[in-house]
């Protein structure tokens, strides 16, 4: 892991970043594919698809020694991206 | 034990395995066992304070029903309160009681008196006497039957998802479900799921990580800056609703599972426009219990004007005191009571400042402005109720109508960083979100596959937030819990 601190330790600034952009790129990867399983209908493939991109996730950002606050942070990020669309389906769902 | 504990975690699938396996008849001895044991697992001898209690309360009923002479009725339910209460009383306000008699003694005498006893103060005390309480004025006013099988009583006063914290149950609600014969339904057990992962999201990934910020000003109050105790106090607000709504959540969603429906206890309080709607909102079984057990026989608003707002002062001034034996509560409670007497006062003036100033009250401008200003007054209010001391309260009121200083600094000193202060940000905006959604009862009883994979989400996160919490200290108890 030594070759992978500079750029990813999550103490210092460049690697916060770093840390941050992986977080964010998953968090979006996890809501594109809930924008799919909701424009086409909820279905084990998306459903399993995004478990997939979860267990990456969080896999990726513990192998670049971010900390369990980052790894909560991506799942808020992907619960967000959840809920925006639950709660665009309930209001078409009265 | 609490909810958020790994022996909880142990104790659940045991109890449910119970309940769903037993006949009828063994379901009330399985539930009464497991919900005494899961008040002794904090202290063994107290149960006998419950037991008591229960077995008051349950013979003074059927005197009461018995009883054909009013005078006699009376005598009991005057037996019934004084006794009830004064268990209440000496458990939890003789100290404090004995401490301010004393000190005002001390301050005109110079003397040097000190009167405290080494008292226990029996977790959920005022959930559960209030709870008889509630049962045998009812049983007095003819509303409910008296309960002649002692077992189903002592259930009802008992029962574990609710007996520390409430809900505060009516008979007429809870009674009759702890007899029914429940069988594990899939609905029941999917939304009492759904209800559990929301109530843990709102205890262990909001309140406990908001914690340690509050607790950074509120624990040192001569070090605080003014910055530091407003973000604290928006932040508290955030914690305890989080805290006890989250505690009603998993509680609810416990008694769900069994096919047990719990009465709601909060519905999104900060959405509030007034004083008077949080209260709609905000505790709503203690909030209608002093409704319908002190306001209404005490006059209500059926009286003089002067009458009636002496009426609410009361009421938010017992309510304050029902919190805690200290004089924060006091003083948060009338502060309350000063809030909705200053708001019933002012109506008309206010009113009639609208119709001058054209502003239209029914516009959504208005309605947002409404909510901010109850929430800057409802927060306002949490100072005293967090605060150590009524010495605290001076010293935080006093830096809070002083210069600020920086607020980078105070952050700094908080232990902001940017993923901390992103997590708290995010976590209370999906919060709001959880608890929107949540609100339209036709969408939280809708169980699709997409609505499942949601909630185990929120459970992914709620165990993530868990080991992060265990990393630095472990879980904590409900706020709640020591009222």
């Amino acid at each position: 892991m030594a070759q992978w601190s500079f750029f990813f330790a999550s103490d210092g600034t460049h690697g916060l970043m770093v840390t941050l952009a992986v977080v964010l790129g998953f968090a979006a990867l996890g809501a594109l594919i809930t924008f799919f399983e909701h424009r086409f209908g909820g279905g084990w493939l998306w459903l399993a698809a995004q478990a997939i991109v979860t267990a990456v996730a969080v896999t990726v950002l513990m192998l670049i020694g971010a900390g369990l606050a980052e790894v909560l942070l991506y799942l808020l990020l992907f619960l967000l991206a959840r809920l925006c669309f639950a709660f665009h389906e309930g209001r078409e769902k009265p | 034990m609490i909810f958020n504990s790994a022996e909880f975690l142990i104790f659940y699938p045991i109890v449910l395995l119970g309940y769903f396996l037993f006949p009828k008849k063994c379901k009330w001895p399985w539930l009464l066992a497991v919900s005494y044991f899961f008040y002794m697992i904090w202290n063994p001898p107290l149960i006998f304070l419950i037991l008591f209690t229960t077995a008051v309360s349950y013979v003074s009923a059927i005197l009461i029903e018995r009883s054909t002479n009013r005078a006699k009725r009376i005598f009991w339910l005057t037996a019934t309160l004084v006794t009830s209460l004064g268990v209440l009383f000496f458990f939890k306000y003789f100290n404090f009681l004995a401490g301010s008699v004393t000190s005002v003694l001390n301050l005109m005498d110079g003397g040097d008196r000190e009167l405290v006893l080494n008292l226990i103060l029996p977790v959920g005390i005022s959930f559960y006497t209030f709870q008889t309480l509630s049962y045998v004025i009812d049983v007095y006013r003819g509303h409910t039957k008296a309960e002649t099988h002692f077992g189903w009583y002592a259930l009802f006063v008992s029962f574990f998802p609710q007996l520390v914290a409430g809900p505060i149950e009516r008979p007429d609600n809870l009674l009759p479900q702890l007899k029914a014969d429940h069988k594990l339904e899939a609905s029941n057990a999917w939304i009492g799921l759904q209800k559990m992962a929301v109530g843990f999201f709102k205890k262990i990934v909001v309140a406990d990580l908001i914690a340690a910020y509050v607790n950074a000003v509120y624990n040192n109050a001569e070090e605080a800056t003014g910055w530091g105790i407003v973000i604290a106090s928006v932040l508290f607000s955030v914690q305890i609703y989080c805290d006890f709504s989250g505690y009603t959540d998993i509680a609810i969603g416990c008694a769900r599972i069994m096919g047990i429906r719990l009465m709601q206890n909060f519905d999104r309080p900060y959405q509030a426009r007034s004083i008077k709607e949080f209260w709609a909102r905000w505790h709503i079984s203690l909030s209608t219990w002093f409704r319908d057990y002190l306001y209404i026989p005490l006059g209500g608003n059926r009286c003089s004007k002067a009458r009636h707002y002496f009426n609410l002062f009361v009421v938010f001034l017992v309510s304050g005191l029902w919190h805690g034996a200290n004089w924060t509560f006091v003083l948060w409670g009338t502060l309350h009571g000063v809030y909705q007497i200053v708001g019933a006062l002012t109506k008309k003036w206010r009113m009639r400042l609208y119709t001058a100033l054209h502003i239209n009250t029914e516009s959504r401008g208005f309605a947002i402005g409404q909510r901010i200003g109850t929430f800057i007054l409802v927060c306002f209010s949490w100072i005293l109720f967090r605060a150590n001391s009524i010495a605290d309260v001076g010293i935080l009121l006093t830096k809070l109508f002083s210069p600020w200083g920086s607020l980078a600094v105070t952050l700094e000193s908080l232990g902001f960083t940017l993923v901390t202060t992103l997590v708290t940000v995010l976590s209370i905006v999906l919060l709001s979100m959880i608890d929107r959604i949540g609100a339209d009862a036709a969408i939280a009883e809708t169980g699709t596959r997409s609505r499942q994979y949601t909630a185990g989400i929120i459970a992914l996160v709620v165990c993530v937030a868990w080991c992060l919490l265990l990393s630095v200290g472990g879980a904590s108890a409900f706020i709640y819990f020591q009222f």
